[in-house]
């Protein structure tokens, strides 16, 4: 006899369930996918410990007969499914068949079922992938799903489980993503007896969304673009987060995990996002079911687009508008400002649902017959901006405040603080600038458009100055010669690992020159992949940053007054161009407060 | 600075102690550092643990807190540190066995009663150990705060979050940072922070140690 067997279905069950349910948070969002599709309008879950001695879920959907209830516990067993042609058209969470059995293949699992109408339930017990036990029971509408000891029979798996509080906070997370994806649901989080969420059914995606992000000030920006729909509820650049755990991706309302997607909506905000850093918010992307294939990760955690690029590209031009506008933003998206090539969503029927590359002229900026994006009326008909009035978020309105013409030369300034911030007095309060901020935002904007028109005024130095760099390092600098060139910096290869430093730009004559060259080496570095018109913005950022005045530099009264006055000649002056906010402002009401007149 | 007495060989020692200082006004000259006040109360008690992760009074496994509280109403006018937190471990960090647990086990309160011309004098000491109701919210505070932390979004963790305890900035100045891992493993790097309770916790408790506001 060969040694090839066919494994028993418990062990084939544990294997599939290594895939399925990695933690307590995994069996959560399985139970509430089910929910969900059973029809739910009320979801409840409870935990215990984490979720490792307790997950419970109960919802009122349409709950199960006896037959159906044992046959879910069967692998492969699902109702969501019939035709393989359905798996390109789906409109549930779930449609494997694996979650339960494998589930109930590593735990001790209760399920209580009973249909709308039906004159008693159905009670069946699974331990640890043993053959179930069913018997009549009663039970509310709909089903609940008891999940005790996770792991009971996989130490194992067991060790690699976080703290409690780490594990509740995963199964928070995925709660928060269904409450995301379904605002026509109440959603209900108890832990060790105490309930700690409760997301009431919400009249639409955006009030789901602050419900959820309770606290966050969030704009809708909502467009169309080809067959793809976009919502996103975003929070200022100042609020960014590293990594991608703040931001919250769905597509087709299912939730997902694509970190070009993230970075699509992270470039949108243009030079004031680092790399690395993240928004805070939601983003909805609808598009036809059968461009996205969702069944590409056991979990149906991450998703594949026929065309990703050019929907990424999509997302991307759509949002930058939108921010620009609500935060007072670089006006431009990256790859439309520095021209790369474009790949726009094609529309129509026979191209309804794919996404292709196209290098030559950008459908997507209308003309002024088209739909409208040209003007700023049109463009206020297809991307709605809603813009709270300040203080509605529960954060100073930082930036719109800030917009008028004349704004910063109508201040009075007043002193310099700690060699840090400039205080100034206005008609309505005292506002204190972060100095280094504001001369940053300003010598950013001078650089970009200089850059721009191709005009970088340089300055020469006497004697060349010297670095020493890495052979690698001048193979950058060497490869992107002309762009160098075009920042208005000169260098000329002295030896195999030094540049001679012949010229800078006048803007930043305040700068070292090998800080300016070390700055280019390092934004070139991490941009390799990348077109260097796409890196442009974050070298001119870092540029800006180390060539403008720094904390702790004396600013004199004359030096402060060119400040303010230049900082009204720039059209996104609220922010600098790493998204820290250069002016805040504290009301004379707030003063009057707080010593009690 | 060491202490001018023996450290009391027994929790009755320790509060006949405290409640002899009552009343004692603490002088200004010299007091403008945080902390000072805490310092010369710990002195005048005999606590040996200073500033080192020990208990205040060691071998009473009794932590000493001082609270500057209002003169005429006793509400706190700030709130209390319990300790500093490794972010890196959040993680595996488990309420039973976490250093902030076992310094709330047992406090020795001393409210610092501050009038209206900022004279500042010693209030009425009171021990305190949580309740088994105090506890769960304390517990749920912690899990509910360094879960964040342990899932990477450490920079999600605001002092909004938690009850009664909550997580704030703690370094010696704004420039030190520490690394965490965030929530796909990357470098982040953030303030050092440590738990404090709310100044409406501590007011609820010196009134009534069995509160649950």
């Amino acid at each position: 006899m060969g040694s090839v067997r066919r494994l028993p279905s418990d062990l084939a069950n544990q294997i599939a369930a290594g895939e399925v349910v990695e933690r307590p948070a995994s069996v959560v969002k399985e139970l509430v996918e089910n929910a969900l599709d059973a029809g739910a309008t009320r979801v409840k879950v409870e935990l215990d410990q984490g979720g490792v001695a307790l997950v419970r879920v109960s919802d009122d959907g349409g709950g199960m007969d006896p037959d159906d209830a044992v046959l879910a516990l069967e692998r492969h067993a699902t109702s969501k499914i019939v035709h393989k042609d359905d798996l390109f058209a789906l409109r549930t969470f779930g449609f494997r068949g694996e979650a339960l059995p494998s589930i109930a293949s590593i735990a001790k699992l209760t399920l209580v079922t009973r249909p709308r109408g039906a004159p008693e339930g159905t009670e069946v017990v699974v331990d640890g992938g043993a053959l179930p036990i069913a018997r009549p029971a009663g039970a509310a509408e709909g089903t609940s799903v008891a999940v005790r000891d996770l792991f009971f029979n996989v130490p194992a798996r067991r060790k690699f489980l976080k703290s409690t509080g780490t594990e509740a906070a995963h199964v928070s997370e995925a709660l928060l993503l269904s409450a995301l994806a379904r605002p026509d649901v109440s959603f209900f989080l108890v832990r060790d007896g105490r309930a700690v969420r409760e997301w009431l059914r919400a009249g639409s995606r955006g009030d789901r969304v602050r419900q959820v992000l309770d606290g966050e000030r969030l704009e809708a920006c909502v467009g169309e673009r080809g067959p793809m729909r976009l919502e996103a509820h975003l929070a200022p650049p100042e609020r960014a987060r590293a990594g991608t755990v703040g931001l919250h991706l769905l597509v087709n309302g299912r939730p997902v995990r694509d970190r070009p997607l993230a970075r699509a909506v992270a470039q949108a905000y243009g030079s004031v996002l680092e790399p690395g850093r993240y928004p805070v918010g939601v983003v909805y992307v609808d598009v036809p079911p059968e461009s996205v294939d969702v069944n590409v990760h056991p979990q149906k955690a991450e998703v594949r687009f026929a065309d990703g690029r050019a929907l990424y590209d999509a997302v991307s031009r759509e949002l930058a508008g939108a921010l620009a506008r609500a935060f007072n933003l670089p006006a431009t998206g990256p790859s439309r400002m520095w021209g790369t090539p474009r790949s726009p969503v094609v529309a129509g029927e026979a191209a309804a649902t794919r996404f292709v590359p196209d290098p030559g002229p950008d459908p997507w900026d209308l003309g002024p017959a088209g739909a409208g994006i040209g003007t700023q009326d049109a463009l206020r008909e297809r991307i709605a901006v809603d813009v709270p009035s300040e203080g509605a978020g529960g954060a100073p309105a930082n930036t719109a405040l800030f917009e008028r013409r004349g704004f910063y030369a109508s201040l009075e300034f007043l002193s310099q603080v700690r060699g840090t911030f400039l205080v100034c007095g206005g008609a309505d309060g005292l506002y204190v600038l972060d100095q280094h901020a504001a001369a940053e935002r300003v010598t950013f904007h001078r650089l970009r458009r200089a850059y721009e028109a191709r005009s970088m005024a340089t300055q020469r130095l006497l004697l060349p100055d010297v670095v020493e760099l890495l052979p690698a390092e001048i193979a950058t600098l060497e490869e992107h010669g002309q762009a160098v060139e075009g920042l208005g910096v000169e260098l000329r290869r002295v030896g195999p690992s030094a540049v001679a430093v012949h010229a800078i730009p006048t803007l930043l004559a305040r700068a070292r020159p090998e800080r300016i060259v070390r700055d280019l080496v390092a934004e070139l570095g991490r941009s390799a992949r990348r077109p260097f018109g796409d890196a442009a913005d974050l070298v001119l950022a870092t540029m800006a940053c180390h060539g403008s005045i720094r904390a702790g530099d004396a600013v004199t009264r004359q030096e402060a007054l060119a400040l303010l006055r230049a900082l009204d000649d720039i059209d996104f002056a609220g922010h600098c161009p790493h998204g820290r906010p250069v002016v805040t402002r504290i009301g004379y009401d707030e003063l009057e407060r707080r010593v009690g007149r | 600075m060491s202490p001018v007495v023996l450290p009391p060989r027994h929790e009755g020692e320790l509060l006949e102690r405290a409640r002899a200082l009552r009343g004692t006004e603490v002088p200004a000259a010299g007091l403008h550092t945080k902390g000072k006040v805490g310092e010369l109360v710990e002195r005048a008690l005999g606590a040996t643990g200073g500033s080192a992760a020990v208990w205040d009074f060691p071998e009473l496994q009794i932590e000493l807190k001082t609270v500057p509280v209002d003169a005429r109403s006793g509400a706190p006018r700030e709130s209390t540190f319990v300790c500093a937190v490794s972010l890196a471990d959040a993680d595996r960090a488990e309420w039973a066995t976490s250093w902030v647990r076992a310094k709330l086990s047992r406090v020795l309160w001393v409210p610092i009663e501050i009038d209206e011309v900022r004279r500042r004098a010693v209030g009425e000491a009171r021990l305190w150990s949580p309740t088994r109701e105090q506890e769960a919210v304390l517990a749920g505070d912690f899990e509910e705060i360094l879960g964040r932390v342990g899932m990477g979004d450490v920079e999600g963790v605001t002092a909004r979050l938690g009850r009664w305890m909550q997580l704030r900035p703690k370094a010696a100045h704004g420039r030190v940072r520490t690394v965490v891992r965030g929530a796909e493993g990357e470098r982040v790097e953030t303030v050092p922070r440590g738990f404090y309770l709310r100044a409406s916790f501590t007011g609820a408790i010196l009134r009534d140690p069995a509160a649950v506001p």
